[in-house]
């Protein structure tokens, strides 16, 4: 019960700051909307007068897919860091690890309370999208439960960058260059077949990719999700939630030891 | 509730130095008491208030709430405090006060009814009840400071530490916050810890002080005893000035303090290091004529100078 009532203070926090800075997340959701304009555009415009512009409305859906799932990975990767960040530098950290349980169950609501934001403002950018480039996407309700398999991998992945956070302070740079791997290396915006076999599998490691390939293989190929469950495909793809989940967990609570044996969560 | 602390010892290390913070603190503190730390900058208070409430986990020693240990396992005792820390901010100050008692009390699993007609009669004790619906960061230091005790508050603590509570509070501020701290403390059967620089604030309080220096407890004494001893007598003797007063510094050790004045120089010292005919003796053979002498109880100050070997 009191695990529940912390995730629902973090949640209560999440929404009295999306309230009083709402400009500011409404400029950078306008902001990433001309990011994805920009991107979808270059990839079907050509520099050369002599060459017909191509529109592949079937490319646009899945870049319009594959944008929307790096826009949660975007927060889920990045905001545990810097809210934890934010936290150490106005000197509040300490008064909420005051508290007999660790730190991970507030990041967990501050993680939910995003999650619930975004979608929100997912659903109005998918509508955007699909007006602005004149596509249609049904997504089957299956892509739900490999959305949350996938969000728990990127959960995982932000917990492991909030723990290091707590001990290295400043990690901007760092989770940013994370943010733009899951960009171009998951198949999000390029597709995986253009890139040399040793990039493939790299990107294969990465926490987004085979959710990704699997909510388009429901979506674009009318593959049902009792098929895709059964695959070796879809086991690998748990595998890679699990692993990134797990190492997110122990790194941060280990992390959290030593910060809390160093003194380290009342300085920045 | 008994709450022990038993040889707690922290260093911190760097690549070339390791600083001892705590250095086997060993103590006991009871239910209705009030206990006042003190000691120069760097003497360990904030990490002994850090090491209780388990922001800091100490190299050795343990603390015990009614005898169960708080390391490696025992963290639920912290629902047992609130805490005030020195140097951070205690609350939101982007939040109104309203708004960070719904957060803290949504965070220690709180009633959010209960919890906001406890802080609207905290805030009326500290006449807040105008101000509840400012974002914090209007307010003046005194009211964050306020905000945050009554916040501290809320979920009820049996021991409540306070690092230096009373910083940027007005005179009027801190004689009001020091009554309800002794009101809550006496009225609830609490442990209160206190460190402050004020140490007038914690002669007023505290039941007890323990002196820190370099993480270890050079002494402890209870505050009515330290009043009421008689032994020692605090002697401030005002002598004329002349040029022998360089030489007078290879004895500054016998006295607190010694302050040239414009016509005069004042020599405070107590009469349990040197006796007072040892002191006019001395005085005498630097050719120093006494203008006044005069006999005072020890006030804190005097103790901790005297403690402290400043």
């Amino acid at each position: 019960m009191k695990v529940f009532s912390i995730i629902l203070a973090e949640c209560y926090r999440e929404f009295v700051y999306a309230k009083r800075y709402s400009v500011e997340r409404i400029s950078s959701l306008v902001m990433l909307f001309f990011i994805f304009f920009g991107i979808v555009y270059s990839s079907t415009t050509s520099f050369n007068p002599g060459q017909s512009n191509h529109f592949d409305s079937i490319s646009t859906a899945h870049r319009i897919i594959g944008f929307l799932l790096w826009f949660f990975a975007l927060d889920a990767v990045g905001h545990l860091s810097s809210s934890i960040r934010e936290d150490l530098h106005i000197g509040i950290l300490e008064q909420i690890a005051l508290s007999p349980y660790s730190l991970i169950f507030n990041l967990l609501g501050r993680s939910l309370s995003r999650l619930i934001i975004n979608f929100s403002i997912s659903i109005i950018l998918f509508y955007v999208l699909q007006n602005t480039f004149n596509v249609t996407i049904k997504i089957p309700v299956g892509v739900l439960v490999l959305f949350i398999i996938t969000y728990a991998g990127l959960y995982g992945l932000g917990l492991f960058f909030a723990g290091l956070t707590l001990i290295f302070k400043r990690l901007g740079p760092i989770t940013t260059i994370t943010r733009f791997l899951l960009l171009i290396f998951t198949g999000a915006i390029i597709p995986l077949d253009s890139f040399p076999s040793y990039l493939k599998y790299f990107s294969l490691t990465l926490p987004m990719t085979l959710g990704l390939s699997i909510i388009k293989n429901l979506i674009f190929e009318r593959v049902t999700f009792f098929e895709v469950a059964g695959s070796i495909k879809f086991f690998l793809f748990i595998a890679n939630s699990l692993f990134y989940l797990c190492i997110g967990i122990i790194t941060f609570l280990y992390l959290e030891k030593r910060a809390r044996s160093k003194g380290a969560l009342g300085t920045y | 509730m008994l709450l022990e602390t038993i040889n707690l010892t922290k260093i911190y290390k760097n690549k070339n130095t390791h600083i001892k913070a705590l250095d086997n603190f060993t103590y006991t503190f009871e239910s209705g008491n009030i206990y006042g730390i003190v000691g120069l900058n760097g003497a360990g208070k904030t990490t002994l208030i850090k090491t209780i409430c388990g922001l800091l986990i100490p190299d050795s020693g343990n603390v015990y709430f009614d005898g169960n240990p708080l390391y490696p396992r025992g963290h639920k005792n912290l629902q047992l405090i609130g805490a005030i820390l020195e140097g951070s901010r205690n609350i939101f100050w982007n939040f109104t006060p309203i708004q960070n008692v719904k957060y803290f009390s949504l965070l220690r699993g709180l009633n959010l009814k209960k919890s906001i007609t406890k802080a609207l009669s905290i805030f009326s004790e500290f006449d807040l009840n105008e101000k509840l619906n400012n974002p914090v960061r209007n307010l003046s230091q005194g009211m964050k400071q306020k905000i945050a005790i009554a916040i501290s508050l809320l979920h009820d603590p049996v021991i409540l530490l306070l690092d230096e509570p009373t910083l940027g509070l007005d005179p009027l501020a801190g004689n009001k916050m020091q009554n309800y701290i002794l009101k809550f403390a006496k009225e609830n059967k609490k442990i209160i810890i206190i460190t402050s620089h004020q140490l007038s604030i914690l002669e007023n309080i505290c039941d007890e002080i323990i002196f820190l220096k370099k993480g270890a407890i050079i002494s402890s004494q209870r505050v009515d005893e330290l009043k009421s001893s008689s032994k020692q007598t605090i002697y401030i003797i005002k002598t004329t000035k002349n040029d022998n007063l360089k030489k007078i510094y290879s004895i500054k050790h016998l006295f607190f303090n010694i302050e040239i004045k414009e016509n005069c120089v004042e020599f405070k010292f107590n009469s349990k290091v040197v006796s007072l005919e040892k002191i006019l003796q001395l005085l005498k053979n630097f050719d120093l004529s006494i203008i006044d002498i005069e006999k005072q109880k020890p006030s804190l100050e005097d103790v901790f100078l005297k403690e402290m070997g400043t």
